[in-house]
């Protein structure tokens, strides 16, 4: 902040808009948040790194034996393993940004009382953190890979793509269940049931293009359906991806995002009164 | 004339009171659904609502100019902390404004987000970052921070083993090496031990006095204050009472002028809806004289009159003391001493006397409270701080060393002195 500059606090309207400046004044602190969240739950954690490596293949393992192995689906000459642990990684990273982006408010309760910063950091970073284990889990996938002798073609290009895809997806929900979660504690039961829900609807242990053409519409209005098909697509250079679907996945993800931090930042002002 | 580096503006922040104390006194989404339902149904339900409103701050308006120090004081939810946390961007103003020039920070607590499982070097970026500070400040000053808390040796070490010294010496250090032009700083000095206040209080000083910052201080502490600032303001129910010099804020803030006469009379009519309704509380010494300033005899009479206008049953009528901080010492009641006193009351007018002994009071200011009510149950009065009265007993003279705290109240003991044979 300059010397010079004039602060004025006063009552602000509705709907403020993103101080974008501010935060980048604050990136700093959204680096030692997902440093510090990173750092304690690897020292706290017996399992340390090894969780991050354990939950991706002991989920392989399942959702491969009951899709593959009982359903019968096929990967389209993909390793089903392979083919399930790339919806894994995307699915973890974002449920577990979700969560954490829900939940990041009320445990962060302190600083939000005592402190100021824009309050969009502590969902962010919670969103973001998520990308240390994904790394992790990541090198889980390399091994696999050479395993397979399955690699990524031309297609990894668009593998950031996916990534930011996922982020802006887990961000955009996660919004608006941390704004809302700090009002209404009961939000928090709900929480996981949604979670599991979305689980189901989401292709991860199957290709979405198993889903009957008259749902397909329904089931792209979820974020993650292009997110996940957008991972296979850069990793196993297969994927079920009608243009016009992802297009609509795409755009709820934008719109979920959007208004989420319009609503984050119209409610943000009473969360140190409610807190 | 330069622009003071605080201007507050009619400054007002209105908390609305539901159900309970949260914004729309909702509180889980099903609530949110009741709540909408009645509003729907009972119309008159919700025009009642308007009366739950809480003025924290109700047009507070002053000036901080450069290198000021002020003190900011007031019992508990005369709106202090609300002042802080407005003028720290956590909350917003429901009305008015505050313009402040310069880099501010504030500091409501120490140590506000200290991970336990971290080390002290880990702590002092991640506290460092959330007060604001750069990194590459933060490097800078690494060494003068850890020297200031001498905890060099266990820089490595998980703050989880520090001791809560430690923890907090390291804490304040991090705060105390911030370099903001306003400095707005809550209750710190109330934590630790004598050694670490007495630190607290040099390194305010240094800041306040040598390096010519702006600082704002909150505190319950009137020693505290009287040594920092120069000018207080003087909060009293969300209104700005006072503001000027230290010495006149402090002896109108420890000498309420509605409460100087050593006598209380309710001129609040009594209504039908009351069971009991005070009329007076008198205040009075040895002699039976009523007075706010009591200097000899063995005890403090108070007497308490009140109506009982519906015969109850299960109800005390009783006092609370406060000294000069706020600090409750006793709170009784008749029942409380003797159960026979919740029988019946029948209507009529009745009087309650008891005496404070004088032998377990230190010299200073007391705050008077009577209250009725039956417990657990129901409120029959409650006047808070009704009457003061100061206590001087120049004969019976407690010394007071200022270096260490001689507690709250005073009791001499029977001490046996002997010598090993």
């Amino acid at each position: 902040m300059d010397a010079n500059r004039e602060l004025i606090l006063e009552p602000s309207p509705g709907y403020v808009a993103v101080n974008l400046r501010e935060l980048w004044d604050y990136r700093e602190l959204l680096y030692f948040l997902i440093w510090r969240d990173v750092k304690v739950r690897y020292k706290q954690t017996v399992l340390g790194a090894g969780w991050a490596i354990a939950r991706p293949v002991v989920s392989m393992v399942v959702l491969t034996f009951i899709f593959n192995r009982l359903a019968g689906f096929s990967s389209d000459g993909v390793p089903y393993a392979l083919f399930t642990l790339c919806g894994i990684l995307a699915w973890n990273f974002f449920s577990e940004g979700l969560s954490g982006a829900s939940q990041s408010l009320i445990v962060n309760t302190n600083l939000i009382s005592k402190v100021y910063f824009p309050r969009l950091i502590v969902p962010a970073a919670a969103v973001l953190r998520g990308l240390v284990d994904l790394g992790i889990a990541f090198l889980v996938y390399i091994l696999f890979m050479i395993y397979y002798q399955f690699f990524p073609g031309v297609q990894i290009l668009a593998l950031p793509l996916a990534l930011l895809w996922g982020i802006i997806a887990a961000l955009g929900v996660g919004l608006w269940f941390s704004a809302f979660g700090v009002k209404y504690r009961d939000i928090a039961q709900a929480f996981p049931f949604v979670v599991q829900l979305l689980f189901w609807v989401t292709p991860v242990g199957y290709s979405s293009d198993k889903v009957p053409a008259k749902w397909e519409v329904l089931y792209w209005l979820n974020p993650m359906t292009g997110v996940v098909e957008m991972f296979r697509y850069s990793l196993l250079g297969v994927a079920h991806l009608p243009v016009n679907l992802l297009i609509l996945s795409a755009a709820v993800s934008v719109i979920a995002f959007v208004s989420g931090v319009y609503n984050f930042r119209r409610m943000e002002k009473e969360f140190a009164d409610v807190i | 004339m330069t622009k003071p580096v605080i201007s507050i503006d009619n400054l007002s922040k209105r908390y609305i009171i539901g159900e309970n104390i949260y914004g729309t006194g909702a509180r889980t989404f099903r609530d949110l659904f009741d709540h909408k339902i009645r509003k729907l149904l009972d119309v008159k339900k919700h025009v009642a609502e308007k009366d739950n409103v809480i003025w924290a701050l109700r047009d507070v308006s002053f000036n901080v100019d450069q290198g000021d120090v002020i003190g900011v004081i007031g019992r508990n939810g005369a709106g202090k902390s609300t002042l802080l946390k407005i003028l720290s961007k956590i909350t917003e103003p429901t009305k008015g404004r505050v313009t402040m020039r310069g880099r501010v920070a504030s500091l409501l607590e120490v140590g506000t987000g200290f991970s336990y499982e971290l080390t002290g070097r880990e702590n002092i970026y991640l506290n460092g970052a959330i007060l604001g500070m750069r990194k590459a400040e933060i490097d800078t000053k690494f060494d003068k921070i850890v020297e200031f808390a001498e905890v060099a040796q266990f820089v490595d070490t998980p703050v989880k083993r520090y001791s809560s010294g430690m923890f907090l010496r390291l804490a304040f250090s991090v705060a105390a090496h911030l370099e903001p032009e306003v400095l707005i700083v809550d209750e710190v000095l109330a934590v630790g031990d004598v050694q670490f206040q007495k630190k607290c209080m040099g390194k305010m000083k240094d800041v306040s006095q040598n390096q010519g910052r702006t600082v704002l201080f909150v505190s319950h502490n009137i020693d505290a204050i009287a040594q920092l600032c120069k000018k207080c303001a003087l909060l009293e129910k969300g209104h700005l009472r006072v503001f000027g010099e230290t010495d006149d804020v402090i002896r109108a803030y420890l000498k309420p002028e509605a409460t100087q006469t050593g006598a209380f009379t309710n001129t609040k009519p009594a209504s039908s809806a009351e069971k009991i309704h005070l009329e007076s509380v008198k205040v009075m010494d040895a002699t039976r004289r009523v007075t706010p300033k009591i200097s000899s005899g063995e005890a403090i009479h108070v007497q308490v009159e009140y109506t009982v206008q519906k015969e109850v049953e299960g109800a005390r009528v009783g006092i609370m003391l406060k000294n000069h901080q706020g600090i409750i010492l006793v709170r009784n009641g008749d029942a409380d001493v003797d159960l026979r006193h919740y029988e019946k009351r029948g209507p009529g007018r009745y009087v309650n006397s008891c005496a404070i002994p004088t032998s377990v009071l230190k010299n200073g200011d007391y705050f008077l409270t009577v209250f009725s009510d039956i417990p657990m149950r129901e409120w029959l009065f409650y006047e808070e701080d009704v009457l003061a009265f100061e206590y001087q007993d120049f004969a019976n003279n407690d010394v007071v060393y200022h270096e260490y705290p001689t507690g709250l109240m005073k009791f001499d003991f029977h001490w046996d002195v002997t010598k090993d044979a």
